[in-house]
């Protein structure tokens, strides 16, 4: 029996075999013979429990709260396009209730007060930083009041030490209007467009019409007249579905834009249970050609960044043993290190997003229900020793489902896509020893099929 | 067992290769031993091979070629030290992925990317010694060498002033770095008091390092390290008599003050006294380090005693991150940082300085992660240790290189 395996313990997988060939010199040559050999289980024995029963402490999220380089505002929840697939649409049931409502500026800048002030301490390891406030939605362009205030609220506070950036997730709709102000800060601007017309028609506006014809001709004006800012702040994001593919989506910003855009799949957490038959039809992508010549251009073009090259950069990353991210994670041994249940961040450490409803989460991408705070009337409410208890909480309710995975050490679950069916967890990667096998063996394969990839990844990729 | 004509020979992902003009050294960080291969044709070309990442670590070798005796023995020891192994040549070939760092944050990369540096860079600060004042009324011979080879007191003719320091120990206050005091005689420093309180507000470990003749009489003044965070490190160098040394450590003792002693030495003769004197320390449970330091006439001692032998170098045990934490940083100076009385910050004491106290912390930090001088000085950027296959294992440089002038005390290159 040969097969791959993983070591745990140093992140690595090597080759295992229950037998050995061993080699000897005769007269008549050498000759080699074959023994039986049991493999040493105990060299990879691992106490799953063990390593995922990491907890955090109130003080390392105040630390935290005092490195915060990414503010999240949702800026409203209204929108005027109403796409079949939305977070807020029928499918799911774990959003607080839309209500067209507008984000107070007056609480916003109390939390960009809040992140400010905590900048200035020492607990701050970062004393220059650029902060990024992001204007999300809903549609944020349906308040613009709140982004051109906020803008000047923040430019105003700049100062030697902290500088202010600025992007924000739109439909498109509006941007025409306001482009100006957009192209005066520098503002990144991610919109969404799921290809061509027919594979962006589940994006509607409220009278059921497409918004394919104002969003493409609001682009064409941009490219046409802002050249270096289309190329340099504008990026796609496509939302992959039972009317589009890949392929298709690729040909067309290609063709159209030379731009690459970036793929999404539809959000598949918090799915009510009587959708989901309807849900999984629409979010399965249309059928791709296996040796289409848009498989090929893309591969040339994306290059490193070709989606199937990031899933062997990902194995290799996992699994090579040969990723660190920092000087001092070299220099300090990790041997008594606890990790947390599944690969869930730490709280606050990429961002804080702030709903429309003033509560406070650690991303945009978790159901709301995971509040760790609020802003109120009169500052930022966040319980430090409560995060941790409840966020140790979470984390806890897993470990028994995640010392059972094989993924467990290698984990890049977030736990709050984890689902709660009928009182029992259910994470969608979960795997056994059988299933981690064959995930091993498929990288595997992937690896031999493009060897030469393996050296570029470790030596040029950086995902941080 | 059907004939077998081919074999697949691969290497253990934990298995690391560097050579030289000489040879091959094979390192496997599971076991911490090292086997080394002197060139030839053959071994070269498959090394060669080997070492080519697209070849994922593995090589085809067919059983006639073994006959020849070099290929055989190397791949019969790598094998049999569990360093590699093999396979049937018919069965598909191992895909094994060789150690190969990916450094996300590392400077050069960050250079290029132009990413902010000084993201998370105060998380870099380990250590930072401060020599607080340069008064001190005794004439040590050692004085002008040692605190050049490792943290400890040396005379000179400023004082830190105390707001610039309350200011930088606030800014360093949550990096949990260690903080060592030092002078001249630190507890002649005008703002003893105010400084030790300062400290006291810093939950990391306070170390005063101060020669055994400064240590005050008074008792009180000693209290402040009967605190958990705070020891009182306390330096032996030239003549000095064992009993009394003793009794000042028992004294200490039963004010319970925490203490560790380093003692100095310069000769084999001046290493045995200092043994004795350990002996008896430690029969107090009283922590104590022997260090040799040059003093320029000593070169000898430290050939025949420091520098290394390549036996010295293989016995070495690391695992794979000690091996590419050598490739990357210096792991003696790596985040640490010493400040002078005069305000000059340096990364190491040997080199320029990289900064002034007045300045952002921060800033300091960024400018010495972005130079190679000190933090990120390694075996692999200065010769002649960048051409010996030993640069793979061998400990960073420290400051004996830089003090004695010679950039590799062993005795495996000349
Ligand atoms: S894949 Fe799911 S079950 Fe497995 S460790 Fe991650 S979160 Fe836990
Ligand atoms: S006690 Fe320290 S500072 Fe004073 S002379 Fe001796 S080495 Fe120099
Ligand atoms: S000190 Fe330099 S030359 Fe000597 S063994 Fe180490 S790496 Fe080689």
């Amino acid at each position: 029996m040969i097969n791959y395996h993983f070591n745990n313990k140093e992140s690595f997988y090597t080759l295992r075999k229950n037998y050995r060939l061993s080699l000897q010199k005769t007269d008549i040559g050498i000759q080699i013979t074959k023994a039986k050999k049991v493999p040493n289980r105990n060299e990879y024995y691992l106490d799953r429990t063990q390593l995922r029963s990491g907890h955090i402490t109130a003080e390392s999220v105040s630390n935290q709260l005092a490195n915060i380089r990414h503010i999240v505002f949702e800026v409203t929840d209204a929108c005027n396009l109403q796409c079949t697939y939305c977070a807020y649409r029928d499918f799911y049931d774990n959003y607080d209730k839309r209500e067209n409502r507008y984000l107070d500026v007056r609480k916003a800048k109390l939390l960009i007060d809040f992140v400010f002030e905590k900048s200035n301490t020492p607990a701050n390891k970062s004393p220059r930083k650029d902060i990024l406030v992001n204007f999300y939605g809903g549609e944020p362009l349906l308040n613009m009041d709140f982004i051109t205030e906020v803008v000047s609220y923040t430019k105003r506070m700049e100062n030697d030490c902290v500088k202010f950036r600025y992007s924000m997730t739109s439909n498109g709709v509006l941007l025409k209007k306001y482009l100006p102000f957009f192209i005066q800060y520098d503002f990144d601007i991610l919109v969404s467009l799921d290809g061509s017309k027919e594979n962006d028609a589940y994006r509607l506006f409220h009278n059921g019409k497409s918004s394919f014809d104002t969003v493409y001709d609001n682009m064409i004006h941009i490219r046409d007249n802002y050249p270096v800012f289309f190329e340099r702040n504008i990026l796609f994001n496509s939302v992959l579905h039972n009317l589009n593919n890949r392929q298709e989506v690729f040909q067309f910003f290609q063709h159209e834009f030379n731009k690459v855009p970036l793929f999404s799949k539809v959000n598949d957490v918090g799915i009510k249970s009587e959708m989901e038959k309807k849900f999984d039809v629409l979010a399965t992508p249309g059928q791709e050609m296996p040796d289409d010549k848009s498989e090929t251009e893309m591969k040339r073009v994306m290059d490193l960044n070709y989606d199937k090259t990031k899933r062997l950069q990902q194995f290799i990353f996992l699994h090579s043993g040969n990723k660190y991210n920092s000087y001092n994670d070299l220099l300090f041994k990790r041997d008594n290190f606890r990790y947390l249940s599944s690969g869930t961040c730490f709280p606050f450490s990429r961002k804080i997003f702030m709903t429309v409803n003033n509560k406070l989460l650690p991303c945009e991408k978790i159901g709301q229900r995971f509040s760790f705070g609020r802003v109120t009337e009169t500052g930022v409410d966040i319980d430090c020793e409560e995060v941790a208890r409840k966020y140790n909480g979470y984390c806890d309710s897993l470990r028994k489902l995640c010392s059972r995975c094989h993924h467990v050490g290698n984990c890049s679950v977030c736990m709050f896509g984890v689902q709660n069916k009928e009182d029992k967890l259910v994470c969608k990667s979960f795997v056994n020893k059988r299933g981690f096998d064959d995930y091993l063996q498929k990288g595997v394969d992937r690896l031999s099929q493009n060897p030469e990839l393996y050296k570029r990844i470790v030596e040029e990729v950086a995902i941080l | 067992m059907k004939n077998i004509s081919v074999l697949w020979f691969y290497l253990e992902p934990y298995v690391f290769i560097s050579e030289d003009r000489n040879g091959f050294l094979f390192y496997n960080t599971n076991s911490g031993k090292g086997m080394v291969f002197d060139k030839n044709g053959i071994i070269n070309k498959v090394v060669k091979y080997l070492q080519n990442p697209e070849n994922m670590y593995s090589i085809r070798i067919g059983v006639k070629e073994l006959e020849n005796e070099h290929l055989y023995h190397f791949i019969q020891s790598l094998q049999e030290a569990t360093f590699g192994d093999l396979t049937e040549g018919h069965l598909s070939k191992p895909v094994i992925m060789p150690p190969i760092l990916n450094l996300q944050k590392n400077v050069e990369r960050l250079k290029t990317d132009y990413s902010p540096l000084n993201e998370n860079i105060l998380s870099c600060l380990h250590e930072v010694t401060i020599f607080v004042n340069g008064k001190c009324k005794h004439h040590c011979k050692a004085c002008q060498y040692m605190f050049k080879q490792y943290p400890c007191c040396t005379k000179s003719d400023d004082t830190l002033d105390f707001n610039l320091l309350n200011d930088f120990l606030y800014s360093i206050s949550r990096t949990g770095a260690s903080v060592n005091i030092t002078g001249g005689n630190p507890f002649q420093y005008p703002e003893f008091d105010k400084l030790s309180e300062a400290l006291g507000k810093m939950d990391s470990l306070k170390t005063y390092i101060v020669n055994y003749r400064n240590i005050p009489e008074d008792p009180d003044v000693l209290n402040l390290f009967a605190n958990e965070s705070f020891r009182l490190k306390i330096v032996v160098n030239d003549s000095y008599r064992e009993n009394s040394l003793v009794t000042i450590a028992e004294r200490l003792q039963q004010d319970n003050i925490n203490q560790l002693w380093e003692i100095g030495i310069t000769s084999v003769h001046e290493c045995e006294k200092a043994e004795c004197l350990s002996e008896r320390l430690s029969r107090l449970n009283i922590e104590v380090n022997i260090k040799p330091y040059y003093n320029r006439k000593n070169l000898v001692f430290f050939e025949e005693n420091i520098f290394m032998q390549q036996e010295d170098i293989m016995a070495v045990e690391l695992d794979r991150q000690d091996v590419f934490a050598l490739q990357e940083l210096n792991t003696c100076n790596f985040g640490k940082i010493t400040v002078m009385p005069d305000g000059k910050v340096y990364a190491n004491i040997n080199k320029e300085p990289i900064g002034n106290i007045r300045e952002q912390t921060g800033d300091i930090l960024c400018r010495e992660l972005l130079s190679s001088e000190s933090w990120r000085h390694t075996r692999y950027r200065t010769a002649p240790c960048n051409r010996c296959r030993f640069r793979l294992i061998c400990p960073s440089p420290s400051n004996y290189e830089s003090v004695i002038g010679k950039p590799n005390l062993c005795h495996v290159v000349q």
